[in-house]
């Protein structure tokens, strides 16, 4: 069973501890529509159509491009020798990928190793596991950055095979949340507790937040959180959106809500760590 | 020397010591006059031999100069007396005295020695070289025994101390440095490098810290002083853009008996350069699998305040290559640089590392395109080694030095030859060469591999038009040429394999030629990246007519991350003559700053894995848009441009321009 992977990133700094190397899994489950990776909401096969890259779009006539689909020819779009086109995701064979994760093992010092990001990993858990497997035989340590949002057998086909949960919790009221989201997630979270995991929760401040945070609050007292994760959410990935050729909206946090939000998160007893790029 | 000679003297001399010159034959005429007329010009002596020459010059030197105090030592550089130059010779540049010797010995030792050598004019000029450093030394204490201080009393001891005692104590050590290494620049020569000041120092540290003379604190801020002092001429010492000074400070590394230099003094100055990221003088760390923890985070931490110091040199690839060509395995644990990176020995060395023009590469791509029919991709790639082998074999390596007594008397070798230092006297003269624009073509033969011969969309013809006529009319092929997957820097086996037979053709090419009867070495990282390119055509990686170079081993690609650089860099086999620096140069996010401890761990492991050399910038796009917009708001930010910093605001447009455009792409 393959792997459906976007991206894998080498020497990654804010992925957990140490240093590693993170690998994203196609599909989720939600919308986010702040979402910075939209290439990795789908689990189905996608392509970047990058038409600044496109001869004729830009009004260039060249020989190379005589045969394009786009003008009546025969040549697919993803076999344009400009990279026009360009599938978003590989499929990976367990053996294949741990392969590339354990290139940079001699980095996976002090509590460096393997972040499996996403899309929500836990959507291909079935292919996962057998990863998982073979990374805690090697001794590596794994971290997974999800939402908890998948199916419940998913969440325990894998969850003794991971070293750290870094939790992404759905908060912003623009979410769109499968019914029974909150329970679901404490559900979880305990479970992960019991088990005594290492955790690290997250949240994305968007700049209406200011406008509900003590509910934000509220919510991180009910799951027993202590200490946050505050990323102050960016639109970088627009330029991804529009080769995908799907709508987005720029949901950047501005600065004095981001400070807002976490000033008064931090006050609330609650332990607040701030990223923004 | 008659009237007219003298004229045509002041004007070569102008030109070499008066960097920014006005054109116009009048402001010229002008620019020679005030130069001649605001500078005191130790006068050539052409009738005698070159030694005697130059000693005589010095000895006119030494009476000439100014002689201050400035920030609590004597540094008596004086900037309005310079040394008329033969117009024949080529400075010396970029060579490193081994002070240890200068420390633990004295003029009267150097007598001595100078007194067993057989008579001749090469004997005499040493002998004046001596006077001359006497005269210095007795104007010094001359000046000292006027002011009624303890400073000045302290001072007098130690320039006292210089006729016929070693260096006593840590603050004497300094001095002494400091009084020697303003000798070799005021003689005129370039890009004098300090050495390694954490293995010299250190005996006279210990010593002071046990006995409690001297504190860590106190000893950094002498050490920031010295700091100081060095980087108070930077415009004047800058061989080319203000900062390239060749002013580098060693540090790390194993001593003579193969244990590595760690110590206070390493750090303090990784400290010192965090705490005032300045831009010359630089640091070098030499790393090896010994080098601790402290010493990394500290080096890190100095890089990523912005001053590109240290650059990383990773001993354990490069002292087994340097044993491979030739130096000797009892040398190489002094291993030090030419200005920038360009490995040699200290105190042994002359190796003019970068005396020859550096060899733009990218022709010899350009002549089998235009040359050749390449009927088939091998056929190509002989035809392109050919004419890399054509090209270096008529590469003009003529150059003549200038001789110097003075380096002579500090240099191993050169009084037991009895010759001097540039002319046989140095135990080494491995000469250097240096290659610019490799990134270029590989990605330029990539190209042609793919688009040409594996799956033709181009024709060699349109190459031919692509390269004459600078992809006019052409839009097409030159996106097509810069978009390719597979680009330099990629670790895939096509691209690495492409890489290293390509050094190896050049460094083939480069072992069948001589500098003076010795074999001479290459490197591929180049300070020419943009002034060479300039001269350069088109080239089949999407680069047009005078565009810059690819810097150094470092991508021209956002596809290609600092990671897979790193493993690219150390997958290249630097065998044989490849060994005159091979840098990995690379630009850092400062997102990645924030987390210093982790980017040491990374940084070391990528040592272990085989690179040589590494330097890094940590700067934004942003920051540097901003700051070539509004300098005044940014006095102070300091950039690696080659082996050197430099204030970013003290840069030519271009090169402020070249790190824009290479922040972006790494930024991506």
């Amino acid at each position: 069973m393959k792997l459906r992977v976007t991206s894998i990133q080498r020497g990654c700094v804010y992925d957990g501890p140490g240093i590693r190397t993170t690998f994203f899994l196609k599909g989720c489950a939600l919308h986010c529509p702040w979402c910075c990776n939209p290439e990795t909401i789908s689990i189905n096969e996608e392509f970047f159509i990058d038409d600044s890259r496109c001869l004729l779009m830009q009004g260039i006539n060249s020989p190379i491009c005589s045969n394009c689909k786009r003008i009546g020819g025969i040549n697919e779009i993803s076999k344009c020798p400009l990279n026009v086109c360009e599938n978003v995701s590989n499929d990976y064979g367990v053996n294949e990928l741990l392969n590339i994760l354990l290139k940079d093992r001699a980095q996976f010092v002090d509590g460096g190793g393997i972040t499996i990001s996403g899309g929500e990993p836990l959507l291909q858990a079935q292919a996962l596991l057998p990863l998982l497997k073979m990374l805690k035989k090697e001794n590596i340590h794994v971290a997974i950055e999800t939402t908890l949002v998948a199916p419940y057998d998913n969440f325990i086909r894998l969850k003794d095979y991971i070293d750290l949960f870094i939790v992404d919790l759905k908060l912003q009221k623009e979410s769109v949340l499968p019914p029974g989201y909150f329970e679901e997630i404490k559900e979880r979270l305990e479970i992960i507790r019991n088990n005594g995991v290492d955790t690290l929760y997250r949240l994305v401040v968007v700049s209406s937040m200011v406008n509900y945070v003590d509910e934000v609050i509220s919510s991180l007292k009910s799951l027993k959180i202590d200490s946050i994760q505050l990323l102050k959410c960016h639109y970088l990935g627009g330029a991804k959106y529009r080769k995908l050729k799907i709508g987005s909206e720029d949901f950047t946090c501005d600065s004095q809500s981001f400070a807002e939000v976490s000033a008064k998160i931090s006050r609330s007893n609650i332990e607040v760590t701030k990223y923004s790029i | 020397m008659n009237i007219i000679k003298q004229l045509a003297q002041y004007k070569y001399d102008y030109a070499v010591y008066v960097k920014d010159r006005p054109d116009g034959i009048f402001a010229k005429i002008f620019g020679i006059v005030r130069f001649a007329s605001s500078h005191k010009i130790a006068k050539r002596h052409p009738s005698l031999s070159s030694d005697l020459e130059y000693a005589y010059q010095f000895k006119d030197i030494a009476k000439l100069v100014n002689i201050h105090i400035q920030d609590d030592y004597v540094y008596p550089l004086d900037e309005s007396v310079v040394r008329s130059m033969n117009k024949k010779f080529r400075r010396i540049a970029s060579v490193t005295v081994d002070y240890s010797t200068i420390l633990n010995s004295s003029i009267k030792d150097k007598r001595n020695q100078v007194e067993s050598m057989p008579n001749g004019d090469f004997k005499t000029s040493l002998s004046i070289c001596l006077d001359a450093i006497e005269c210095y030394i007795e104007r010094i204490c001359s000046y000292l025994k006027k002011s009624n201080n303890i400073r000045s009393k302290q001072l007098l001891d130690y320039f006292t101390n210089m006729y016929d005692k070693p260096a006593q104590t840590f603050d004497e050590a300094i001095q002494r440095i400091l009084f020697y290494n303003a000798l070799f620049w005021q003689c005129s020569h370039m890009q004098n490098g300090i050495g390694r000041l954490d293995l010299i120092l250190a005996p006279y540290y210990n010593n002071e810290i046990a006995t409690g003379i001297l504190t860590r604190n106190k000893a950094k801020a002498m050490l920031w002083n010295v700091v100081q002092i060095l980087g108070s001429n930077t415009a004047y010492k800058s061989a080319g853009p203000i900062g390239d000074t060749g002013q580098v400070i060693i540090l790390g590394g194993v001593d003579r008996e193969g244990k590595t230099v760690d110590n206070d003094i390493t750090q303090i100055f990784c400290e010192i350069f965090e705490e005032h990221p300045v831009p010359d003088p630089k640091l070098i760390l030499r790393v090896n699998k010994q080098t601790s923890d402290i010493v990394w985070q500290k080096a890190i931490a100095s890089i990523i305040k912005g001053s590109g110091s240290p650059l990383i040199m990773n001993e354990e690839v490069i002292i087994p290559k340097l044993i491979d060509f030739g130096y000797d395995k009892d040398d190489v644990w002094n291993v030090g640089t030419s200005a920038c990176w360009e490995p040699l020995i200290i105190g042994k060395s002359l190796d003019q590392n970068n005396c020859i023009p550096n060899i733009p590469i990218i022709e010899s791509l350009r002549k089998t395109i235009l040359g050749y029919k390449n009927k088939t991709y091998s056929e190509f790639i002989s035809n392109l080694d050919n004419e890399i082998n054509c090209q270096i074999s008529g590469w003009n390596l003529n150059v003549c030095f200038d001789y110097s007594p003075l380096l002579s008397l500090y240099f191993d070798d050169c009084i037991e030859k009895n010759k001097d230092f540039t002319k046989g006297g140095a135990t080494y003269n491995y000469h250097g060469l240096l290659v610019t624009g490799m990134p270029n073509l590989v990605n330029a033969v990539l190209n042609v591999k793919q688009y040409v011969f594996d799956t033709p969309i181009v024709t060699l013809d349109e190459c031919k038009a692509v390269i004459t006529e600078n992809y006019q009319s052409r839009e097409d092929l030159l996106q097509l040429f810069k978009n390719n997957k597979l680009r330099y820097g990629s670790t895939e086996k096509v691209v690495v394999d492409l890489t290293n037979h390509l050094m190896t053709t050049v460094g083939n090419a480069v072992e069948k030629r001589e500098m003076f009867g010795k074999k001479i070495k290459v490197g591929f990282s180049s300070p020419g990246y943009i002034n060479i390119a300039k001269k350069c055509g088109a080239s089949l990686d999407g680069r047009k007519d005078g565009e810059p170079f690819g810097v150094h081993i470092s991508p021209i690609s956002s596809d290609i991350d600092i990671a897979e650089i790193l493993d690219f860099a150390s997958m290249l086999k630097y065998d044989g003559c490849c060994i005159n620096g091979n840098v990995v140069d690379f630009i850092i996010p400062s997102s990645y700053a924030k987390q210093p401890n982790k980017l040491a761990s990374y940084v070391r492991n990528a040592c272990d894995k085989g690179l040589y050399e590494l330097q890094l910038n940590v700067l934004d796009k942003k920051t540097l848009i901003d700051a070539k917009a509004h300098p005044e708001k940014y006095p102070n930010l300091v950039v690696r441009v080659w082996g050197f910093s430099a204030y970013f605001n003290d840069l030519p447009e271009e090169y402020k321009d070249n790190l824009i455009a290479r922040a972006e792409i790494y930024e991506a």
